[in-house]
């Protein structure tokens, strides 16, 4: 399997006006297409800043991380989200002002595919994320909190990239929902290709993944691979 | 995005209503304040116009108007002044028929002459009617034509008709000293053209007019070609720009300093100059005029802090809205839409809204019907504008936060 993200003694600091925090410290590992990441540890171990930085959100203080072997600070990181990276979050954080389908179709839009297009592949993905169709039209406020997430997840997968990064994907779930969710990162990975990287402090859902880090002050180690 | 745009204003229709509410009440109360500075200057300028500032030279106690005598210098720099209009100047002459020595004044000398620039109700009372030859009318007094207006007893008792050249011998009143004793010297013999006449065929009035009107510059001329100092008796005029009121002074204050005239300050008496004085009558305008500039100035004085608190309505509103929108901002940061674009979104949004709730200022001020369409599309368009560099800034303020801090705060 190819790497597709590498990241070589990354570090990270936060700076405020009066202080200066190291957030990670050369942080060096290699991603995947195909497999499923953990990265666990405490809070403010640094799991989130890494991810926001595999995600193109914020750039490293030192150290590089490659996507496809191009440098990351090179590239148009914008567009790496857009196109080729998407984030899943503890809250789903799906548009509020959009119905199920209209978030899901929401990246294609921003890719412009057309309208028809988007919507066809829309319907696809939900359905794939097992979410039945009479939820498509509904808002966000009226579905539970797993469907959310499926909502979240199919919306990931439109956008047609290859990485999916999930910062706490079933924080918010209960061990059901968090069940089908780990599954469902897991078949996207195993069947579709996806390098999957979970931030996670659960235990249950570090079980599942195929390579475990562990991420401690800021320093990343490997916990099962 | 578009699509993005037009659903989060319908689906958001309590916050797009109270957003368009917000500007439409500022844009209409932006009019009345400035329709209330506009209506302040309207007065202002009309005050000029319907309250013209009358100017009359008296004696120096402001008790006598007619009847003083002002140097043919000081007529000269009144007529060349640029701050005065309708400048009116007479004098009284005594004149008779024909040629006689004085001694023989009492059966000859048996007109009273009027010299006048201008003819009006200080001249003839409003019943005497004047007519003229044909192709001549009361225009012909602003000139120095050889000519003259008879009384129609006298033309037809001398048996005169228009066209007519009549020999006068003039004479002149003078004071000879300061308790205003008068004596009357002898001009001389001029001609005179009848051009017109004063029909006192019927005068219901038993107020006395004069038997003769001759142009005020013949005889100013008349004056200067035999030697002798001229004077006007009465000599009134007005403010040219009453709102101009502090130039007008400044230039009859170089007249006094040319030493023309002597300023001199007593109750109701502003300039004057050896034995005459210039009053000003413009009290009423002053008055009305302080009052109005008073309230301008206090208006005008809230025009920037007017300016400030729209832009922090602006800022404040789309802070709140914005605010409880902040994830919705990361995430399309988080789908890769870049920062500008972003923000661009949330802008344009409240660009329609605003735009919106101005449009309907707008027509809200045209039924108030304060100003015109034009100033309320200034003022809409100020509104506007402030508002939307409040939003801008608040905007602006939003996009500086990391997206992942955004996301994952509770």
């Amino acid at each position: 399997m190819s790497k597709i993200i590498e990241a070589e003694k990354v570090s990270y600091i936060y700076q405020t006006k009066y202080q200066k925090t190291k957030a990670l410290s050369e942080v060096s590992c290699s991603f995947e297409r195909g497999k499923v990441y953990a990265i666990t540890g405490k809070s403010g171990s640094g799991k989130s800043t890494f991810l926001s930085l595999l995600a193109g959100l914020d750039v490293p203080a030192e150290g590089t991380l490659y996507v496809d072997g191009e440098d990351m600070k090179e590239m148009d990181r914008d567009a790496y989200r857009m196109n080729r990276a998407s984030v899943i979050y503890q809250a789903f954080h799906l548009f509020p002002l959009l119905t199920v389908q209209e978030n899901v179709m929401f990246p294609m839009e921003l890719q412009h595919v057309p309208q028809k297009e988007a919507e066809a592949r829309a319907k696809e993905h939900l359905a794939k994320v097992g979410l039945p169709d009479t939820l498509y039209k509904k808002m966000p406020n009226m579905i539970s909190g797993g469907e959310q997430q499926r909502v979240a997840i199919a919306r990931a997968m439109a956008s047609g990239g290859e990485i999916l990064l999930a910062d706490e994907p079933t924080g918010n779930l209960d061990s059901q929902n968090e069940r089908v969710i780990v599954d469902l990162l897991c078949k996207l990975a195993h069947e579709e290709n996806y390098a999957v990287i979970i931030v996670t402090h659960n235990e249950a859902v570090a079980a599942a993944a195929d390579v475990v880090y562990g991420m401690s002050d800021g320093a990343l180690t490997v916990v099962r691979e | 995005m578009y699509h993005y745009i037009t659903k989060s204003m319908k689906r958001q229709k309590s916050r797009s209503i109270l957003v368009i509410l917000v500007n439409c009440i500022l844009a209409v109360l932006l009019n009345l304040y400035f329709g209330l500075i506009g209506s302040y200057r309207a007065q202002l300028t009309n005050l000029a116009a319907n309250t013209p500032i009358k100017c009359t030279i008296t004696n120096p106690d402001g008790t006598m108007e007619v009847g003083i005598a002002v140097k043919s210098d000081i007529l000269r720099d009144l007529q060349t002044a640029h701050q005065i209009k309708d400048l009116e100047c007479s004098t009284q002459l005594k004149a008779g028929f024909g040629e006689f020595e004085i001694a023989r004044w009492e059966e000859n000398l048996n007109l009273d002459v009027s010299v006048v620039n201008k003819i009006d109700s200080s001249v003839l009372p409003d019943n005497i009617k004047v007519s003229y030859q044909e192709g001549v009318d009361e225009t012909l007094f602003a000139g120095s034509e050889k000519v003259c207006l008879l009384k129609k007893s006298d033309m037809e008792e001398q048996g005169f008709s228009y066209g007519d050249e009549i020999p006068f011998t003039v004479y002149y009143y003078v004071m000879i000293d300061e308790k205003r004793d008068m004596d009357i010297l002898e001009l001389g013999y001029m001609n005179l053209k009848v051009v017109g006449q004063i029909d006192d065929s019927d005068p219901v009035e038993s107020r006395e007019y004069p038997d003769m009107l001759v142009p005020f510059q013949t005889i100013w001329d008349a004056f200067d070609e035999r030697g002798v100092d001229f004077t006007a008796e009465a000599v009134s005029f007005y403010v040219k720009d009453p709102l101009a009121l502090n130039a007008f002074k400044a230039e009859m204050e170089q007249i006094g300093e040319n030493g023309l005239l002597e300023i001199y300050k007593g109750e109701g008496v502003r300039f004057s100059y050896k034995g005459t004085a210039l009053y000003v009558q413009d009290g009423i305008f002053v008055t009305m005029a302080d009052r109005l500039k008073t309230a301008l100035r206090i208006l005008t004085a809230f025009l920037i802090p007017m300016g400030i608190l729209v832009f922090i309505i602006g800022y404040v509103i789309s802070h709140l809205l914005v605010n409880g929108r902040v994830k919705e901002f990361a995430l399309f940061r988080s789908l890769g839409v870049k920062q500008p674009g972003a923000v661009w979104v949330f802008w344009s949004e409240q660009f329609v809204l605003v735009l919106a709730g101005n449009v309907m200022g707008c027509l809200a001020a045209l039924l108030i019907g304060q100003l015109g369409l034009k100033d309320i599309l200034t003022v809409c368009g100020a509104a506007f504008g402030g508002y939307m560099l409040g939003t801008t800034v608040a905007l602006l303020w939003l996009a500086r936060n990391k997206p992942l801090e955004l996301l994952t705060s509770e």
